[in-house]
């Protein structure tokens, strides 16, 4: 369905980028890394995925693209220019905005429908005259008829259908790229994909770029152009959703890979799974943060943390010390990603 | 979530709000109707109260200490005043005082709570122990040190019960501002590039007034209990009267031990239906806003 | 084999209105039945319904016969009394729910709820029951340690692997699990799923796994039943149903879903929402939602077998051939 290839949308320019962000907390003493540096391109038009387990950090770097979480370093551009004061971040978040997970909390219970819609444009301090055009336009694209809901309240509507005045609130503005954490995790089976093709359709129609965030695989690699896949605050592979998907290159994405249930019966059989649990962010182990979990450690991944690595030459990289020939070689080693 | 089909309660959000609701509240139960009621027929006499009182509250006679007769329905004072018409008079003092000491408590409660709750930090830290503060000195000891202190008289005796009663409010208050500012629609209003100003005026403050509206309620009720205290222990204004004031003077005069019940009976009476009504009211309201206290019912 | 377990018209309503409409279910001793659906369709209430365990302003009616191995006389759950429950409930049916590993009391340590849950049912000495919680423990994979631990002390996939021990603490034939892996990632997901396959297989265990989650449903039971608005419209075993559904409601929602390797996309969107099973809509429930619906969807269809084990409650079932659902839709989502 989606025919464009990573690279091929808008190749060259970016809508956001982001650069060595990290965000760090104290907590009791403690300094919790949840992202530790992460750089990552959003290009315009571009559906891009972030997987990973909850607590690796995909949510707070969405909340530090839209300036929610002040990052403690790194730098967000927005088109080429970086974003550092106020007068920025309002700018930016004309061009880019956010809807969340549970559509029961985000909305405000004491407001009508149209209040909720046309809250962007005040706050944008758009013109009074475009406010009730736009938000028509903005419900109409959503799927839902403003003159049966637009006066309604919150609790008279179903899930998936919050879930679109959320859409629509954050349509209003004319984005260019809308940030989307976990937007139907909440949602039954079957509305799901209703709120899936209403994202998508915008992409095709306005030309909107998505950001997913996800912990569901399977949805992430039928959606999206690209993907990154997150683990303890870092990104650990990143490339176009098939090849992310069907050639993990990293152990870590190839055990989520694994770890996916399957619609088809007998399809999981007898699987290795990854043992323990992702550990404490004030806690990172040394060198490749991954190793302690790792069924396919070697000799130097306890000391050297690495770098994302090109693999397979289609723009997929992982960072994994198996794709380094000289990691490999100097530990005498038969890796994947050999090539001597 | 999947798989929940059994409802107990609700959500907080979904009653809340109808006006029909609300009005099924006040009339359609006993307990709504009887404080209504009693709040209704309090306020008129406080307005009207001179005009219905059959006598001059304050004018003096013989007739000293009689028993209820028909000229005087509830009888007489130690000065031969008539009970009934200091009754009536004596509402608006109670009245005024309730309400107002009240709005104080809410407004400053409310600011207190709202300014901890959404900005943490410093400013949580100290207004939280000023608070604490408050709730943890005896309220009534502290009044009867302040009236003392100052010069007697209604604006006083309001401003020491409003200043005491405000920190249970900034509790409640500061607790919802806590978990609404970490709802979804805040984050997405900041999301907007809404400020701060915007965000507690028209998704903070919303959500609280229900809340700040029904802890009001009750604190009337306290509020009108602390005046009778105040003016029962002498510190009331003394050129006004007022319920408590009259049960002072029914005891400074002996009346009690005269057997003079008619005297200190009647405004007993009044102050505790008031606040027995007002506290209904105030505690369907509470139940109204928080629908796990309804099913608890 | 007699069935371990066999309900006959099930039925839950709250002031009058159902929430569960009818439902028969036989479960074979050691076999694992899928309860699947959406939220509000009653598979919850279902499994609360199979152990009493419903809040008192819900009333079920309809048959439950329980007949665990070594028992003589087939248990009458529905006719028991509250006391007579409280020997059923964990010493022959016990139960994972929603969110479990977030209801153990946090201020006692893990061997002691164990141990209590033990105490209950059985009088043991203290070293027996020590011994019973170290096994308990290393049948769910966690070491002996863990008993002496506080709840805040374990990661959300110890608590939940320390629930199931729990469930298991008295031996039952029955567990009842309801979204056991909902809050899990999909690793820890992977892993107790795994967990629970091994059970069966070790100690003979019969299994209800209820969640939303088809996925989690084909790996790991026997047989399925798919229920909406309160009723079961679809079941048979997993294999003949997830290769070829016979009721739309199934079909759908297997379509709905992304399989890795497959075509790549949005899946079929199922307009609407899932009706409030006390007020069903007319005629066939699923019909306003339907792209295949037509005139005798008028009358509600009855569950019947419509392929050899496989039932199903759809008029033109068995469908040798699924049209084109978005097409039958008339091409876009409704609503």
């Amino acid at each position: 369905m989606s025919e464009i290839q990573a690279g091929e949308v808008g190749a060259g320019e970016t809508l956001m980028s982001v650069s060595d962000v990290a965000v760090h907390y104290r907590a009791r003493r403690k300094t919790a890394r949840a992202l530790d540096g992460v750089s990552l391109d959003w290009r315009p038009g571009e559906i891009l995925g972030i997987v990973g387990e909850s607590g690796c950090g995909k949510s707070t770097l969405a909340r530090a693209m839209m300036g929610l979480q002040p990052a403690s370093e790194g730098e967000l551009t927005v088109s080429g220019g970086v974003v550092a004061g106020k007068s920025e971040q309002r700018a930016l978040r004309k061009r880019v905005q956010m809807i969340f997970q549970d559509p029961y909390q985000s909305l405000n219970p004491r407001q009508r429908v149209s209040t909720i819609v046309t809250e962007p444009l005040k706050v944008q301090g758009i013109a009074k005259e475009e406010h009730e055009e736009r938000v028509r336009r903005a419900m109409s694209d959503v799927g839902l008829d403003p003159d049966r809901y637009l006066d309604r309240y919150p609790h008279q509507l179903s899930g998936g259908q919050r879930q679109r005045v959320a859409i629509a609130a954050a349509l209003v503005l004319d984005p260019e790229g809308l940030i989307c954490d976990e937007p139907v995790s909440m949602l039954d089976a079957s509305v799901q994909a209703q709120i899936l093709k209403v994202l998508v359709g915008l992409r095709e129609q306005r030309g909107l770029a998505l950001i997913f965030i996800t912990h569901d695989l399977s949805l992430a690699w039928s959606l999206c152009d690209r993907i990154a896949v997150m683990y303890l605050g870092r990104i650990v592979e990143e490339g176009s959703a098939e090849d992310v998907i069907e050639r993990p290159q990293h152990p870590y994405t190839q055990a989520l890979v694994t770890a996916i249930p399957v619609p088809t019966p007998g399809g999981g059989g007898r699987r290795e799974l990854l043992e323990g649990e992702l550990p404490d962010p004030t806690a990172i182990p040394s060198g490749c943060r991954f190793h302690p979990r790792c069924p396919r450690r070697f000799e130097p991944c306890d000391r050297v943390d690495p770098e994302l690595i090109e693999t397979g030459g289609r723009g997929q990289r992982a960072a994994c010390l198996l794709h380094d020939p000289a990691a490999v070689a100097a530990a005498g080693r038969d890796g994947a990603g050999s090539t001597a | 979530m999947s798989g929940g089909t059994i409802t107990v309660g609700g959500t907080g959000d979904t009653g809340a709000g109808s006006a029909s609701g609300v009005k099924h509240l006040l009339l359609g139960t006993w307990r709504g109707r009887f404080g209504i009621g009693v709040l209704a027929l309090t306020i008129f006499v406080a307005i009207f109260g001179e005009l219905l009182a059959p006598y001059d509250p304050n004018a003096s006679s013989t007739d000293v200490l009689q028993s209820p007769s028909w000229s005087h329905i509830l009888g007489t004072t130690e000065n031969g005043s008539d009970v009934f018409s200091q009754l009536l008079v004596g509402t608006r003092v109670s009245v005024i005082v309730g309400f107002a000491a009240a709005l104080i408590s809410a407004v400053l409660g409310s600011l207190v709570g709202l300014a901890g709750g959404y900005f943490g930090g410093w400013t949580d830290r100290i207004l939280d122990a000023t608070e604490n503060w408050f709730l943890v000195i005896p309220t009534l000891p502290l009044m009867i040190v302040l009236a003392r202190v100052l010069e007697p008289s209604l604006t006083v005796l309001i401003a020491v019960i409003g200043l005491t009663s405000w920190a249970g409010t900034g509790r409640i208050v500061r607790a919802q501002v806590l978990t609404l500012r970490e709802r979804a629609f805040v984050e997405r209003a900041r999301a907007l590039g809404a400020g701060d100003t915007y965000i507690i005026r028209t998704h903070i403050l919303p959500n609280t007034l229900p809340l700040i509206f029904a802890n009001t309620v009750l604190i009337v009720a306290v509020a009108i209990l602390s005046e009778a205290a105040l003016a029962f222990l002498g510190l009331g204004d003394p050129t006004q009267i007022s319920w408590g004031t009259m049960l002072e003077n029914a005891f400074s005069s002996g009346a009690p031990s005269a057997g003079a019940w008619w005297y200190v009976v009647p405004p007993g009476l009044c102050i505790t239906i008031l606040v027995l009504a007002v506290s209904m009211l105030g505690f369907l309201f509470e139940e109204y806003i928080n629908p796990r206290l309804r099913e608890a019912t | 084999m007699s069935a371990l377990l066999e309900v006959e018209d099930l039925r839950v309503t709250h002031d009058g209105k159902p929430i569960v409409d009818g439902v028969d279910l036989k479960l074979a001793p050691g076999e694992a039945l899928a309860l699947a659906g959406e939220s509000g369709c009653g598979k919850t209430t279902t499994a609360l319904a199979l152990m009493r365990l419903l809040p008192p302003t819900l009333t079920q009616s309809g048959v439950i016969t329980l007949r665990p191995e070594g028992v003589e006389d087939p248990i009458n759950i529905g006719r028991r009394t509250e006391t007579g429950m409280r020997l059923v409930r964990w010493r022959h049916i016990s139960l994972v729910f929603q969110g479990a590993m977030n209801s153990l009391d946090p201020v006692q340590k893990v061997g002691k709820q164990i141990a209590e849950a033990i105490g209950i049912h059985e009088r043991a000495s203290s070293s027996d029951i020590a011994a019973r919680i170290d096994e308990l423990l290393a049948t769910v994979g966690l070491t002996g340690g863990v008993a002496g631990r506080y709840p805040h002390e374990l990661s959300g996939g110890q608590r939940q692997r320390v629930m199931i021990a729990l469930a298991l603490a008295c031996r039952p034939s029955l567990v009842i699990a309801d979204e056991p892996t909902t809050a899990l990632d999909v690793v820890m997901q992977a892993q107790v799923l795994q967990l629970l396959e091994r059970l069966r297989e070790e100690l003979g265990l019969a299994l209800i796994l209820i969640s939303h989650d088809l996925g989690v449903l084909a790996e790991t039971c026997d047989r399925i039943a798919v229920m909406y608005a309160g009723r079961i419209v679809e079941t048979g075993s997993v294999d003949e149903v997830f290769a070829a559904p016979q009721h739309p409601y199934t079909k759908l929602l297997l379509d709905s879903l992304p399989v890795i390797g497959g075509d790549r996309g949005v899946g079929i969107a199922i307009p609407g929402a899932p009706p409030d099973p006390g007020d069903p809509p007319p005629g066939c429930r699923f019909r306003p939602r339907c792209p295949y619906s037509a005139e005798r969807c008028d009358v509600d269809p009855p569950l019947r077998e419509v392929r050899p084990g496989q039932l199903a409650a759809c008029h033109y079932a068995p469908w040798e051939k699924w049209p084109d659902p978005v097409a039958a839709a008339g091409g876009e989502v409704s609503r």
